[in-house]
């Protein structure tokens, strides 16, 4: 055994300090970033890159995570959620590893922070112009239900064939009078491609149209990113007589009234009561009405 | 129902990871100080090291350890150490300059070279033996690869065969074999998906692949419905790692790894017969044997060039479900991600179909 | 440069890079680069690999020996000035499956004064409308438009600035000369 090597088995607790800026090394860096840049230069396209191996499972946000630590910079303040949560498992794991690595500050205030990590949801406050919104994707390929193959979807894309998922529509529609897509709802970017906007609700889909933060979107286990540039028109797939329809709340957050944002269900003393899903941001509304 | 985030605001999080933490040593549930993983237990160190694609026994028997024991994240341990290390130099090898120290040709009774069956399992009884005292002499293994049942002298063992050849050499030459496309070398883990789509690349994603869906795969492949595969040729051996010398160009033997690679043929099946056998290469670093002989098997099947293109293929034939399948750590990593809160996302679901009841409601009244 | 400022330094550098191609039109400044040739030292490092087919002739001093191909086979073209002599004409533009595989094209600016060409810019990243110049001749803007024809097919430009900065102008920008 060399010598190297022994002295890294004998070493101690490894610090996170003893790890490179941002953890990864400088080439898989360069080339998430070459993915990144020609996805925003090409709105919605899927751009495959060599995704590397990380210190998260493939699933649990090792995209979004190589997207992160190959655009961090030392002034960045750092806002990490899952579910609308700062304090969700998988959050805190993810926002531990990189402020550690790269010594950036964290905050939990979406206002204040200028590269937001998400899984699941967009900050419940409007994000402005010079934010970067980092998406975790699970699926990357909206086209996945039409084929499992990427050759196939691959063509599909290509040629600018969507007329399964159309199909889907018409169907779903004309049995119930409405789209069966629940989250992930398929978006046309800059009247081009088809993109999967990511697990968010259909109530976050609004938010992405003509958006002026830059989204970026990580799939670590597909190897795929792509990116919408801000002010793009990002449209939800739909019949011109067939309104796009959000998910539908009857009553306010229990906790600080808000009427209108994108609740869950918490037990509360035993009762089942609909509280904001943007923990911070409602904890914000109720410091502030005191 | 309610679906409550797991948070983080009692410390449950933390309590977790220590709660899974290793006992200390001497209360019977954590190994022994100087407890030898790679030497009791190699053939796991040696799957670890083979789905890693990473071959350094001692940080793949600690990863086991912090892992403890699950084999999927001992892997990504030891995957996720390896990435992030600097690449410094390639080394190339031929088969036939394997170090062979086990060597057995299925398909043939006498081969050129002979067959050596080497340390094996495969030769001993599979009866549980509860006797604590030296290993039984139904063929233990041993972590060096000799034994006592093996009458190869010691500095044989050591040593390695003379060259052998190829078993199939004789079939080669008299034009029966139908090899497929040609597999170049390449790393495919610093290239995107896109670029891997050619033989030597796929060949590599099967070197690492997971061992229970190699097998499985292989397995369904092999019992019937595909081309019968015959096993022509299995070696076990050390490979030696080679750099070129900086001053004076010269080769230079810096290393060695254990490598296990097999070569299968494939006749008939689903596949246009055109007399000749289609032939698959399987390896992996270590010697979990199977590993190497389903990746030859699959390698066969997705190579043959004779496939009538009008029938969609088996599992096991196609290169593209392959690529999804085999991976382990995306596989396992994405299975479990489902352990990952989903509320937001089911609340949607739930939305829908509360809704289409509403609606399916009013149409009943209607 | 310690080994750390160099790579936090090429995160600048892309963050830079990547806000110019998300906001078309507008100037970044790239990290601490003080000149053009700083600023182009920078980018490369931080974004190319030393096997990344670039074309480019001898004068450039890169952080590695490149890989110095035709415009044809190159994925980086290294321009000095407001127009690149025909090479954006042959350079890949990418191909329908793959749009991605479309070159990227760096105009560097030189010691010879250039007004740039004033420009309406519309699309991805441009908040309706902005006016302003670049420094790219009108005949290059005209290469550049049948470059970006075939949508999404197409080369991307990024300009480095005499004062280190980058200006973006992604394949998805509709330019309209103006001046």
């Amino acid at each position: 055994m060399t010598s190297a090597l022994r002295e890294l088995l004998d070493a101690g607790p490894r610090t996170r300090s003893g790890y490179a800026f941002a953890y990864m090394d400088e080439s898989a860096k360069r080339e998430v970033r070459r993915a990144l840049l020609k996805g925003v230069c090409i709105p919605g396209h899927l751009v495959p890159f060599a995704s590397r191996e990380m210190p998260v499972a493939r699933g649990w946000g090792s995209g979004g995570l190589q997207v992160t630590l190959a655009t961090i910079v030392p002034d960045d303040v750092l806002k990490v959620i899952d579910q609308g949560d700062d304090q969700s498992m998988n959050a805190v794991g993810l926002r531990e590893l990189i402020a550690a690595t790269s010594g950036v500050p964290t905050t939990t205030d979406a206002r204040a922070a200028t590269l937001i990590q998400t899984r699941h949801r967009i900050p419940q406050d409007d994000l402005h112009e010079g934010q970067v919104l980092v998406f975790q994707i699970p699926v990357s390929d909206p086209l996945r239900r039409v084929s499992a193959r990427p050759s196939v979807t691959r063509r599909l894309h290509a040629e600018g064939d969507y007329t399964a998922l159309w199909l889907y529509l018409y169907e779903d529609t004309a049995q119930m009078g409405r789209s069966s897509f629940t989250h992930s709802y398929p978006v046309r970017v800059d009247d081009g491609y088809v993109m999967t906007p990511s697990p968010i609700p259909r109530y976050d889909v609004p938010r992405l149209h003509q958006a002026p933060q830059l989204s970026l979107f990580g799939a670590g286990r597909e190897a795929a990113v792509f990116a919408v540039p801000p002010y793009t028109d990002v449209v939800p797939l739909a019949f011109e007589d067939r309104a796009f329809e959000p998910e539908r709340f009857t009553e306010d957050c229990w906790r600080c009234g808000a009427d209108g944002s994108y609740l869950d269900t918490e037990f509360v003393n035993g009762l089942a009561r609909m509280v904001c899903s943007d923990t911070a941001w409602c904890a914000r509304r109720r410091a502030a009405a005191g | 129902m309610g679906y409550e985030t797991v948070r983080a605001d009692a410390g449950a999080i933390a309590a977790a990871a220590r709660l899974a933490q290793p006992a200390r040593p001497g209360d019977g549930i954590a190994p022994a100080s100087g407890f030898d993983l790679a030497g009791t237990l190699p053939l796991l160190v040696d799957q670890v090291a083979g789905e890693a694609g990473v071959w350094e026994p001692a940080v793949c028997a600690r990863a086991l350890v912090q892992a403890r024991g699950d084999v999927a994240r001992a892997v990504s341990l030891v995957r996720a150490w390896a990435a992030m290390l600097p690449r410094r130099a390639t080394s190339r090898s031929q088969v036939g300059e394997l170090r062979t120290l086990r060597r057995i040709t299925p398909a043939f009774r006498e081969p050129e070279g002979g067959q050596y069956l080497g340390a094996s399992l495969d030769y001993a009884q599979r009866l549980l033996d509860f006797d604590d005292g030296p290993a039984a002499s139904n063929g233990a293994v041993a972590s060096n690869g000799a034994t006592r049942a093996d009458a190869a002298p010691t500095d044989r063992a050591a040593s390695g065969l003379e060259q052998i050849p190829r078993a199939l050499d004789e079939l080669d030459r008299d034009g029966l074999l139908d090899p497929g496309p040609a597999a170049h070398a390449r790393d495919g883990t610093r290239a995107p998906a896109e670029a891997n789509r050619e033989r030597g690349a796929f060949d590599q994603l099967l070197a690492r692949a997971e061992t229970g869906a190699l097998t499985a795969i292989a397995y369904t492949s092999i019992r019937g419905t595909d081309a019968a595969a015959t096993l022509a040729e299995l070696r076990l051996g050390e490979l030696d790692v080679c750099v070129e010398h900086p001053h004076t160009g010269g080769r230079v033997r810096v290393g060695a790894v254990p490598a296990t690679i097999a070569e299968v043929v494939l006749y008939g099946g689903r596949q246009k017969a055109d007399g000749r056998l289609g032939v698959g290469v399987g390896a992996t670093l270590g010697r979990v044997e199977r590993r190497a002989i389903s990746a030859a098997v699959l390698d066969a099947n997705c190579a043959a060039t004779t496939r009538d293109p009008a029938v969609a293929p088996s599992p096991s034939e196609d290169q593209e479900f392959l690529r999804i399948a085999l991976d382990g750590q995306e596989a396992t990593g994405f299975l479990e991600h489902l352990k990952l809160p989903h509320h937001v996302t089911f609340t949607s679901v739930l939305d829908r179909i509360a809704e289409r009841r509403e609606g399916e409601e009013e149409d009943d009244e209607g | 440069m310690s080994a750390s400022s160099t790579v936090i330094a090429g995160h600048a550098c892309f963050r830079a890079v990547l806000s110019a191609l998300a906001h078309p039109g507008r100037r970044f400044a790239l990290g601490g680069a003080v000149d053009a040739v700083d600023g182009v030292g920078a980018l490369v490092g931080a974004l190319y690999e030393s096997d990344t087919p670039i074309c480019c002739d001898a004068s450039w001093a890169l952080p590695f020996p490149a890989r110095r191909v035709a415009a044809e086979q190159a994925q980086l073209l290294l321009l000095h000035g407001a127009a690149s002599g025909g090479a954006l004409a042959r350079a890949p533009r990418g191909s329908e499956e793959h749009p991605s595989y479309g070159a990227t094209a760096l105009y560097v600016a030189t010691d010879q004064p250039f007004d740039g060409t004033a420009v309406a810019l519309r699309g991805p990243g441009v908040d309706g409308l902005l006016r302003t110049s670049l420094a790219l001749t009108v005949a290059e803007l005209a290469e550049r438009a049948t470059a970006c024809a075939r949508r999404p097919l197409g080369v991307d430009l990024l300009l480095v600035g005499a004062d280190g900065s980058v200006t973006g102008l992604p394949r998805s920008t509709l330019v309209e000369v103006t001046g």
